[in-house]
């Protein structure tokens, strides 16, 4: 009963996106509304991570819920796994950081107007997304999420942005309707468009031939949203024109939101039909490579914080795809048993990653704001003595880049290191050697930040810092609290490890997720034996807990 | 905004029988075609024939709430809705309906049907209203400038 | 019926790649919209020929002879979806006409940034 509950994480925050849309006008009930909101959306997110790490025994730690009680394939499903409670968890944490940060600002931008409505429906969109169990309702989750994204992104914009704006409206838009196209045809070809059925059509091996280009096509929809190599245009031209705190929250999510649906999909959905996975892996290995390598490679060019930021979120896509490839792969030299332990680890590691990256891409954009309201610009070539002026925001910075850059103690190493290891493991040498020199020269391009806008005097052509010192408590607070949460992934990577790898479990023997979807009977039964060798035994996924609180 | 006699006659008649037919269409939408959607559009079409005619300080004046305001109530209209069924320990947005016996003066009561989805559907409706209404007078403000 | 059906999503598709690779605003996004419709038809396509059918409404027909109703479902939704993304661009040309004086997306380049 108590699993109806998950519907909340698309109430919460439609019931605050209206309650502010009422106080219209009213910046400080407004900012109350939306704490008040984005504190309970916590609380679910907890509890939803709890059960569902509680539950790997008899209903397997899956909450389902049928909207209108209508039985599975015929309505609409909304379905917390461990996956998406590992992401509703860290999102909904994000999602409140950029909020206080928001508020902090006190400009007019972020408050009292329809920023703040169309914050909480773009987090209904994300949430949505990660809880929906069916393609149509993913769409439709995307269009919310998108279309607060652009409106959010136009409010307040010069001329120069709204030709970026043009930009990212159309390209998305063409996705969706590619997407939607994709989604009718699917529908068209299986007669469902239930993730769970489809799993147990792809499962059971009945995929017709003529759905498996509709699903390879699949992977351009996502991979636009992901912004995956060829496909990754729209990005490094349009997010570095937003203020930080939109460029963080979309820079945290939006990418993420990509991810997560192609490990749902490639992953979960369609990880088991050898057809699908021989045309998309391949493709998803080479554009990882090309993607972590030139992405990291414009970063290294680029001269101002943002740009900079922009760039590397397109890099450490690249993490995750090569995680998701990896976990769909066809491996050679290995046993069926290493294949399975190697496959659940590099999706593990993704899942990890993206999780690392929410945080930490997040915290890092939100201090290039902070940055620009210390020194009046972020160009590197015109600020500098920062670590004199904002002490406070120098040693945060430092951490989360170092953290991005994956240094040993810190989160971003145990993702990268994993995936590094299952990719060595699978023979994959080219991806391993570039996984490598990426990760060196993200090194490289954070310390460029760090030398030439904290570290270095200001250059000749600096601009005049503000005489008066920007009120930025609330800023250092939400971007402190992000560092905090980024820490505790680095010195509590274990126990995230083990909820991840839980997580990555589920997604790759997805017959618990469609028994609790449409019942024990449709189960199928002929899935390979060694699916289920590895035990959940030695996994305690529980030990996160009291990290995840944080 | 065009002001011809005809024009305006002709409004004060279809206005008040846009407004009708969409109650009909929102009551008939239950089980045949109609509903809130449609029924919200008829009536965003009669207050933009009513702004045509009477200009955009008449409408303000017709509709008891800002446009902004119709969207959020619908909006929380439709959620409320399905919030009841999660308090009764049902899934979301789980439907109640049964049918409500009127006397009649033949003295054979008259079956109507009522469904929880209704209260719903009137939130489509005011959502619907208010984003029409909504968009046609922000853009039509701005080639008015 | 499906292959006219599949013709006129062709039509349509190549069309509006043909608006949309012009230079000028108006009808990149008109080119969008035309997008959204070929999509739609593409999804009513997948219910299959609807000749001899009767319509999904309930009431005298036995469940045999009605029309997949679920694709008219998902077009609804996609309509109402493309309304929103249709009035929000249209916005956004009449914003950037006032502000720029211009709708080619080259002039809009040079603006300067404040």
């Amino acid at each position: 009963m108590s699993q109806h509950l998950i519907v909340l994480f698309v109430v919460l925050p439609m019931l605050a996106g209206i309650l502010s849309l009422f106080a219209h006008g009213r910046r400080t009930l407004q900012a109350f509304i939306g704490l008040v909101f984005l504190l309970a959306n916590c609380g679910v997110a907890i509890w939803a991570l709890i059960t569902v790490c509680q539950g790997h025994g008899a209903d397997a730690g899956i909450l389902v819920s049928q909207m209108g009680n209508w039985p599975a394939p015929f309505g609409i499903t909304i379905v917390v796994d461990p996956l998406s409670a590992l992401m509703l968890g860290v999102e909904s944490v994000v999602c409140l950081a950029v909020f206080i940060y928001c508020i902090s600002q006190l400009s007019d931008r972020f408050g009292g107007g329809f920023f703040q409505p169309l914050y909480h429906l773009l987090m209904m969109g994300v949430q949505w997304s990660f809880i929906t169990g069916d393609l149509f309702n993913l769409f439709v989750a995307f269009e919310i999420m998108l279309m607060a994204s652009y409106a959010m992104f136009v409010v307040g914009t010069t001329p120069q942005q709204i030709r970026q704006a043009y930009k990212y409206v159309i390209l998305n838009l063409i996705g969706s309707t590619l997407f939607v196209t994709c989604a009718g045809l699917i529908y068209g070809q299986l007669g469902t468009l239930n993730m769970a059925d489809i799993t147990r059509i792809a499962v059971s091996g009945q995929l017709p031939v003529s759905s498996i280009p509709v699903i390879a096509m699949l992977l351009l929809v996502f991979g636009g949203k992901t912004a995956i190599f060829p496909l990754w245009y729209w990005l490094p031209d349009t997010y570095h024109t937003m203020p930080a705190a939109v460029g963080g929250l979309f820079a945290g999510l939006l990418t993420k939101v990509g991810a997560y649906v192609m490990i749902r999909v490639f992953v979960m959905m369609f990880g088991s039909s050898q057809e699908v996975s021989s045309i998309v892996a391949p493709l998803i290995i080479v554009s990882a490579i090309v993607t972590m390598f030139l992405g990291v490679l414009g970063a290294v060019s680029m001269h101002s914080v943002r740009r900079i930021l922009s760039i590397h979120i397109i890099s450490q896509v690249g993490y995750m795809l090569m995680g998701i490839g990896l976990g769909i792969a066809a491996v050679s030299g290995l046993t069926p048993t290493q294949t399975l332990i190697s496959r659940e680890m590099a999706v593990a590691g993704a899942i990890f990653f993206i999780l690392h990256n929410m945080v930490v891409k997040c915290c890092l954009f939100l201090c290039g704001g902070l940055m620009i309201d210390h020194a009046g610009s972020d160009d590197l070539e015109k600020i500098g003595g920062l670590l004199k002026r904002a002490p406070w925001l120098a040693a945060l910075f430092m951490i989360a880049a170092l953290s991005l850059a994956g240094l040993p103690p810190l989160s971003g190493f145990f993702g990268k290191w994993v995936l590094v290891k299952e990719s060595f493991n699978q023979q994959q040498y080219s991806l391993t050697g570039f996984a490598v020199a990426t990760s060196l020269l993200t090194l490289l391009s954070m310390l460029k930040i760090w030398s030439y806008g904290f570290w270095s005097p200001p250059q000749g052509k600096h601009v005049e810092h503000p005489e008066v010192r920007p009120a930025t408590a609330g800023g250092l607070f939400s971007v402190a609290l992000l560092v905090v949460f980024a820490l505790s992934m680095g010195f509590g990577a274990q126990a995230y490890m083990n909820v991840s790898r839980y997580a990555a479990q589920r997604v790759l023997d997805p017959r618990p997720y469609i028994a609790a979807v449409l019942g024990e009977q449709h189960s199928p039964p002929h899935l390979p034996a060694e699916n289920t060798v590895v035990a959940a035994a030695k996994l305690n996924p529980l030990a996160s807990n009291g990290e995840v609180r944080r | 905004m065009m002001t011809t006699v005809i024009l305006r006659v002709a409004t004060r008649l279809l206005v008040p029988l846009s407004l009708v037919f969409a109650m009909f269409i929102y009551f008939k939408g239950h089980q045949s075609p109609g509903g809130g959607f449609v029924a919200g559009l008829v009536a965003a079409l009669a207050m933009i024939v009513h702004r045509m005619s009477e200009g955009p300080r008449s409408l303000t004046r017709m509709l008891p709430f800002t446009e902004r305001s119709f969207i959020a109530m619908g909006l929380l209209l439709a959620v409320s809705t399905g919030l009841g069924a999660l308090l009764a320990g049902l899934p979301f947005f789980t439907s109640e309906h049964g049918y409500l016996k009127l006397p009649t003066s033949s003295g054979k009561p008259l079956d109507v049907e009522w469904a929880t989805v209704m209260v719903f559907d009137l939130g489509v409706f005011f959502v619907v209203m208010g984003v029409v209404v909504g968009m046609i007078n922000a853009l039509s403000r701005e080639l008015e400038q | 019926m499906t292959l006219l059906t599949a013709i006129m999503v062709g039509v349509i598709f190549a069309s509006s790649v043909y608006l949309m690779l012009g230079r000028e605003l108006k009808g990149v996004c008109m080119g969008v919209f035309l997008l959204g419709h070929g999509a739609n038809l593409a999804i009513i396509a997948t219910s299959r020929s609807p000749i001899g059918l009767q319509p999904p409404v309930l009431g005298g027909h036995s469940w045999q002879g009605l029309v997949d109703p679920l694709p008219q479902a998902l077009i609804l939704t996609a309509i109402v979806i493309g309304f929103a993304v249709q009035a929000f661009l249209l916005t956004l040309l009449v914003v950037s006409w006032r502000r720029a004086k211009t709708l080619e997306l080259n002039e809009l380049a040079v603006e300067p940034a404040h």
